[in-house]
């Protein structure tokens, strides 16, 4: 080769590129063909729409008379595709509610004792959540949840759930191959992978308010005057505000906009709150104060529940 | 490497089909002498060479096409593993914020606290009629003269004969009163006015 003259050499190396690139192209051609793409769908199987995505499902995957309930799960047009009795081993699809933070509807987190660790998944047109091993207290089945965000603020996402009762992990695993083979139809998305600087900026501003708001919180437990705990609920109402700022002004990610907005939504409103609750305890009048004291509560529960949406999407402990 | 000889002869073609030329080889303007013809062509003089071009085709087709296979989103999900994405780098984002202490029972003891002795210092004034039944009833029974004598001066003040009706309440009752207000007054003075109503 060394003896070849510089064109032959030239031509070699283009004819070598060009076969690798025809090698590729065969090997990505010769791949199984996703679901609903084609008619060419494997032997054995049909295709079924659920909301925003398409299924290929085993021809022994019925679909059950009745949809199977999951507790706080409330979709539109549910389907429940099971292999054999639905009430131990199968899929239930739909879309959930729209106009919601979280991917998982607020029902359904309700009914949940720990915040689900969430992973991203990528299809060929997208992304998607998934949420394994989800155990609902009372519920005696493992579940295993997959969102498809959509971008369309009208219409919610598509939820799919794969649950079995014990002793049927078969069936589960089956159910993650029908997924694991989905085809989104129709929709485009933004990328669904946490971005880290983004996390860490979050994580910086709502730590600093967390110091903070422990402290005063501290303080206002020792306080042995009324007027004492309105200064210090004035004091933490204005750190309220300026992480809601803070909040406010940190450019997120498209998949993350609608849990920061929330976010800074609860700070605002927790603000509210302290500062109802300084009105209050100048006011020293004690109904007005409890009244007070509740709406507290309630706002910081409000602010826990938007930090949740974030550990939803990615950004909680991997 | 002509060039001493070229001036020489500087009309003799160099072949026969060379075209003539006024400059001399080796020239600046002067055509470049043409290529010379190979009775055995390129394909045939390096058959190892082409043989060697022939595997590495096969070879490169070979492997780009497995990586293909292998890297194909729609191969993954033909194996039945889902095709999750790399989880995120860096320290998260924190659940909830972090548990504080409550603020009522800090608070709420402050206000009660003065309510109450308002409405002791009430009641004091309201049960001067009580008074004197204590004094007749339970000062044999319970010396505890100290919790008692403040009240005396304030008893002293009404009319003692408007109260008859309380001989019949004669002082066994006070255990069976621990009631009203001072639930969480918290104060010692308060057990004084417990046993006295």
């Amino acid at each position: 080769m060394a003896r070849l003259p510089v064109g032959t050499r030239a031509i070699a190396a283009a004819l070598l590129v060009v076969v690798a690139i025809l090698g590729y192209l065969a090997g990505h051609r010769g791949a199984p063909a996703p679901v609903g793409v084609s008619s060419s769908s494997a032997a054995g199987s049909r295709v079924v729409s659920v909301a925003d995505v398409l299924l290929e499902v085993p021809q022994h995957w019925l679909r059950a008379g009745a949809p199977q309930s999951i507790p706080g799960l409330a979709l539109e047009g549910p389907l429940t595709l099971a292999p054999g009795a639905a009430s131990t081993a199968g899929l239930v699809g739909g879309r959930s509610p729209g106009g919601q933070a979280s991917p998982l509807p607020a029902s359904f987190l309700r009914t949940l004792s720990i915040v689900p660790h969430a992973e991203v998944l990528t299809f060929l047109g997208g992304q998607a959540y998934a949420y394994t091993g989800v155990r609902i207290p009372g519920y005696d089945r493992t579940l295993n949840l997959y969102v498809v965000p959509t971008t369309s603020e009208s219409t919610g996402p598509t939820l799919l759930a794969c649950y079995a009762a014990n002793g049927f992990a078969a069936q589960l695993a089956q159910c993650e191959q029908i997924v694991a083979r989905l085809t989104l139809v129709g929709s485009t998305q933004s990328d669904l992978a946490p971005d880290p600087r983004y996390g860490g900026q979050l994580r910086g501003v709502v730590g600093a308010l967390d110091g903070e708001r422990l402290a005063l919180r501290r303080q206002m437990r020792v306080s042995a005057t009324p007027a004492g705990v309105g200064v210090l609920a004035t004091k933490l109402a204005a750190a309220l505000g300026k992480t809601a700022t803070s909040v406010a002004a940190i450019e997120p990610p498209i998949a993350a906009g609608a849990a920061q907005a929330s976010l800074a939504a609860a700070l605002l409103a927790a603000r509210s709150a302290y500062q109802a609750l300084a009105s209050a305890a100048s006011t020293e009048q004690l109904a007005t104060y409890d009244l007070a004291l509740a709406r507290v509560e309630h706002a910081e529960h409000g602010i826990d529940a938007a930090l949740e949406t974030f550990a939803l999407i990615g950004y909680g402990r991997p | 490497m002509s060039s001493a000889r070229a001036p020489r002869r500087p009309f003799a073609p160099r072949r026969p089909f060379a075209p003539r030329h006024p400059l001399a080889p080796g020239h600046p303007l002067a055509p470049a002498p043409p290529i010379a013809y190979r009775a055995r062509g390129p394909l045939a003089v390096d058959r190892g060479a082409l043989l060697l071009l022939a595997a590495a085709c096969a070879v490169l087709f070979a492997g780009s096409f497995l990586v293909a296979r292998v890297l194909s989103p729609a191969a993954q999900a033909g194996q039945g593993t889902l095709p999750r994405v790399a989880a995120q780098a860096g320290e998260p984002v924190p659940l909830s914020l972090t548990p504080a202490p409550a603020i009522r029972a800090g608070v709420a003891a402050a206000p009660k606290l003065q309510v109450k002795r308002v409405s002791r210092a009430a009641a004091t004034v309201t049960q001067p009629v009580v008074a004197p039944v204590i004094q007749r009833t339970a000062a044999p029974v319970v010396p505890a003269p100290a919790s008692v004598q403040p009240a005396a001066p304030v008893a002293a003040t009404p009319a003692p004969v408007a109260t008859p009706a309380p001989v019949a309440t004669p002082a066994p009752a006070p255990q069976t009163h621990s009631a009203p207000a001072p639930k969480s007054s918290g104060g010692g003075g308060a057990v004084s006015f417990e046993t006295s109503g």
